[in-house]
């Protein structure tokens, strides 16, 4: 008797909570994540045969929309993957709850990985080929991590210094340390004088004590003008008086607390 | 349910659900020298609870 052979799009769990295997790979991803199956459909289109009641099922052509989706990762699990398009690079979500830079290769044979799980995990009747060679070609797997750059696409304010993403490496960190130092180590006092230079050289401390990279001067100025006119309400002047009695920049009305005790 | 009955199986849930997680991690962290500290019984449970409950 010939088999009887059907193309089917047959994602169907019976219970994505359950720990029963799923019977095919479109199942098997579909129960992993199934927000992005029910957004973007199918995982897989596959070939149905059945013969003699028996069934076997073929994955024959993958949905690459779909696992371009789930290169960002299972929610259930705290997972997130984005791909910061300003700075053309990914990051993922750490346990730590940091953002961490990542790459197009690592992504890939975190795919490669899933297919070969998927393959290993299920039953006798499907056939585990394409899971194992076809959807794990460099070729299939760059189309899908390039595809992921324009599903997972993050703009600049996703690590804005303001935005509730952090990371670990990022221009925006050193203005969230800045924010944090003008709150610590800086106050409102009529009569006192903070110099840029003073200021400068109390944060080049300050993120020292928090193990971050110095950062330079022409940066730190038009940086920190800004945060302490938006805290105090104080403009940056030119026409102050330094220490040798020479005109310099910096802040009236401002006062440095004693930073060793902050530190401490 | 006996209470430490329930417990372990909890804990069981919580340590394959961060197994699963730190399978996927491991593809996507570079090669430290200071692998993540393995954590307590207690803190997957934490874990666990705070991935079901969001």
């Amino acid at each position: 008797m010939a088999p009887e052979a059907k193309i089917v799009l047959n994602s169907e769990t019976r219970n994505i909570f359950s720990d029963e295997t799923p019977h095919s790979a479109a199942a098997w991803f579909a129960k992993r994540f199934p927000q992005q199956s029910e957004i973007f459909g199918c995982p897989f289109v596959e070939l149905n045969e059945e013969c003699e009641e028996r069934q076997r099922l073929t994955p024959i052509h993958l949905n690459a929309d779909f696992f371009a989706a789930v290169l960002g990762g299972d929610e259930r699990l705290g997972h997130r993957v984005i791909y910061c398009e300003p700075e053309m690079q990914w990051f993922f979500l750490d346990s730590d709850g940091m953002f961490k830079p990542t790459t197009d290769e690592k992504l890939g044979t975190l795919l490669r990985g899933l297919l070969m799980k998927c393959a290993q995990e299920l039953p006798e009747n499907v056939s585990k080929l394409n899971l194992c060679v076809e959807f794990r070609s460099d070729k299939k797997i760059r189309e899908i991590v390039n595809r992921a750059k324009s599903i997972l696409a993050a703009d600049h304010t996703f690590f804005a210094p303001d935005s509730a993403h952090q990371r670990t490496q990022g221009p925006e960190l050193h203005e969230r340390l800045a924010r944090v130092f003008i709150q610590q180590v800086l106050e409102k006092k009529p009569g006192e004088v903070v110099t840029l230079n003073a200021a400068y050289l109390l944060f080049l401390e300050f993120l020292k004590g928090k193990q971050m990279e110095p950062l330079k001067r022409c940066v730190f100025k038009p940086m920190i003008a800004p945060l302490i006119r938006e805290q105090f309400d104080l403009g940056l002047r030119n026409d102050l008086l330094g220490e040798n009695q020479r005109q310099t920049s910096g802040w009236k009305n401002l006062r440095a607390m004693d930073f060793t005790v902050i530190q401490n | 349910m006996n209470p430490y009955l329930k417990r372990l199986d909890e804990l069981e849930a919580a340590r394959k659900a961060w197994r699963e997680s730190e399978w996927v991690l491991s593809f996507l962290r570079t090669i430290s020298s200071t692998p993540p500290p393995e954590p307590t019984d207690e803190e997957i449970l934490q874990w666990h609870l705070k991935r079901k409950s969001s």
